[in-house]
């Protein structure tokens, strides 16, 4: 047996223990979905962090680092990606826990009471979720299986096993706390085998690549990409991680309001900590072994061939953690709307709570099927949904949230218009384009396009149609609804003398003063060594 | 030295992002948290001066 496959099945099962253990704290719904609201600081920031980083960052994004430079994507699509997780927790994420809202579908429920609206809603998201995390799960399986040597079927059905047993058992449970342990085997790749590989290639040699390959530190990079292409990347980033249900549903775990605001400090600084990290030893990788094909491959050569045994086995763990963390996430999602959205709300289906868990572990175990059969298969289809699927929420539902949180004309004709003239332009110009029927400017895709018909829409939608009587109450109620009340109001009915709540006030100071010093010195540190 | 203005707006950013989080966050405290936690500060030194 070699060592690969020894790791691959030993990281698995730790896994699925963990998660098992973790299934005598499902005790009614609340368990289930948000853990009971008992998520503290550490799980929180674990959760969001190891959701964010996913295989994309370590293979897709790591590739363009290494052939064209860390600047590429970095400097502004990936500014984008950081500053949108900054918006789904402390904006949309944090507004719908105040709201009580266990799913993001509750948002829409609770505002609109409007079936259309839930329909679609759902619809969009089972399409999002399920196409984005299903390629991701085929293409990090087949480099997998090459690395393992093992055939990739056998991957997949071990991987979505494992799923399966996590998401089903303990719910929201199982995939914070794996997450958390994912998470930790990420930040070995940031913070010690990342920086080991650019030890190895020289902070002098990592400069002198500008040289060798001419534009590696620009925007532009070694291939000389149009800055209306990184306009774009920064455009399509913040507007599909600002809404995307894998991040905003990381709040509402959450233990309190202080946690949320810890998270937002602590967990957003480790997006641009674990990304840059990762790209610029992909950058050490271009020094090291030139010529690496493809090139997407280099994070996994850096850690098979240029860390000791033990480094690669943290590398080869923290890259089915990027692949699992983001899958698990995308995938329990899509059980909880099946079993809670659809089941229970759509048909109507008044549950107990053990019926109530025990429908959204049938459905975890039915999307883990639905998962492992399409990604075997791997049919044309999916790859053709996977084009649309994680930009979906971008042009769909971020401009109705945003209105509906904001604008009390905001009404269900005009969301649900939106989110169809969003969804339908943006694929029907997606396809033009592919087909080569029209073509856009420099800087403008696609999604732009489909993002400003859809606003365009909502916004002379609300103007046509006054929003109805329940719908002003919603939005009034909502109004007042906030996660610093509520806080504030159970930390006094605990403690009336107020000691804990001063303290966790302080305690958020702290943590923001720490994250700007430890940021301030890292970054600081990197454009000394790089910049000047 | 040679000053590379992109390396600046990669790390820039990055730094740039932490102090985005920092300015939100330390506003919400200032705006919903303050006037409470200063009231409970008030009440507490009066509860140990009596």
């Amino acid at each position: 047996m070699n060592i690969t496959l020894v790791i691959f099945v030993t990281v698995l099962a730790a896994y699925v223990l963990v998660a098992a253990g973790l299934t005598r704290f499902i005790k009614n719904r609340d368990d289930f979905y948000v853990m009971g609201e008992q998520g503290s600081t550490l799980l929180i920031t674990g959760t969001l962090a190891a959701t964010f980083l996913s295989a994309v960052t370590l293979m897709g994004i790591a590739g363009i680092s290494y052939s064209e430079g860390p600047l590429v994507i970095g400097a502004l699509g990936s500014f984008g990606a950081w500053l949108g997780t900054l918006i789904a927790v402390v904006y949309i994420g944090r507004k719908m826990k105040a709201m009580e809202c266990r799913t993001m579908m509750d948002f829409f429920d609770r505002r609109f009471n409007n079936k259309w609206v839930s329909v679609v809603a759902l619809i969009l998201m089972v399409i999002g979720l399920l196409g984005y995390g299903i390629i991701q799960l085929i293409g990090a399986g087949l480099v997998l299986a090459e690395i393992i040597n093992v055939p990739f079927p056998v991957i997949i059905i071990a991987f979505t096993f494992a799923l399966m047993i996590f998401c089903s058992l303990s719910g929201m449970y199982g995939v914070v706390y794996t997450d958390t342990m994912m998470f930790f085997t990420m930040l070995a790749i940031a913070f010690v085998i990342s920086p080991m590989l650019i030890g190895d290639a020289g902070m002098e040699n990592l400069r002198g690549l500008g040289d060798t390959l001419p534009g590696y530190w620009t925007l532009a990079g070694a291939n000389d990409r149009a800055l209306g292409w990184s306009i774009s990347q920064f455009l399509v980033w913040i507007l599909f991680f600002a809404c995307t249900p894998a991040l905003v549903s990381r709040v509402f775990p959450a233990k309190n309001d202080f946690v949320i605001l810890k998270v937002a400090i602590i967990g957003v600084f480790f997006a641009p900590a674990m990304q840059l990290m990762v790209y610029l030893a992909a950058g050490a990788m271009q020094v090291i072994q030139p010529g690496i094909e493809p090139a997407d491959r280099a994070m996994i050569v850096g850690f098979m061939d240029h860390t000791n045994p033990v480094l690669a086995g943290v590398g080869l763990a923290g890259l089915m953690a990027s692949i699992m963390s983001t899958a698990s996430t995308l995938f329990v999602l899509t059980g909880f709307a099946l079993a809670r959205d659809l089941y229970e709300k759509l048909f109507e289906k008044k549950l107990d709570e053990k019926r109530s868990v025990l429908a959204g572990r049938i459905s975890q175990v039915i999307v883990s099927i639905i998962v492992c059969v399409i990604a075997i298969a791997r049919p044309a289809g999916i790859y053709w949904i996977s084009i649309y699927a994680g930009s979906i929420f971008a042009v769909a539902w971020l401009p109705t949230i945003v209105a509906a949180m904001q604008w009390r004309r905001t009404n269900a004709a005009a969301v649900l218009s939106c989110m169809l003239v969003g969804s339908i332009s943006f694929i029907l110009l997606g396809e033009l384009e592919r087909h080569e029927l029209i073509s856009y400017p420099a800087g403008i895709d696609n999604l732009m396009i489909a993002f400003a018909l859809g606003t365009i829409t909502l916004v002379v939608m609300c103007f046509a149609r006054n929003p109805s009587p329940y719908e002003i109450e919603r939005f009034n109620e909502m109004k007042g609804q906030r996660m610093s009340e509520i806080t504030i109001g159970r930390f006094l009915a605990a403690d009336a003398s107020g000691a804990t709540l001063i303290r966790e006030y302080r305690r958020v100071w702290m943590a923001l003063i720490a994250m700007l010093v430890v940021a301030g010195g890292l970054w600081g540190y990197f454009f000394v060594q790089l910049g000047l | 030295m040679d000053f590379k203005p992109y390396v600046l707006m990669l790390f820039g950013n990055a730094l740039l992002t932490t102090v985005i989080c920092c300015v939100v966050v330390g506003l919400i405290l200032l705006r919903e948290y303050r006037p409470t936690i200063a009231r409970l500060k008030r009440e507490r030194a009066a509860n140990k001066r009596g």
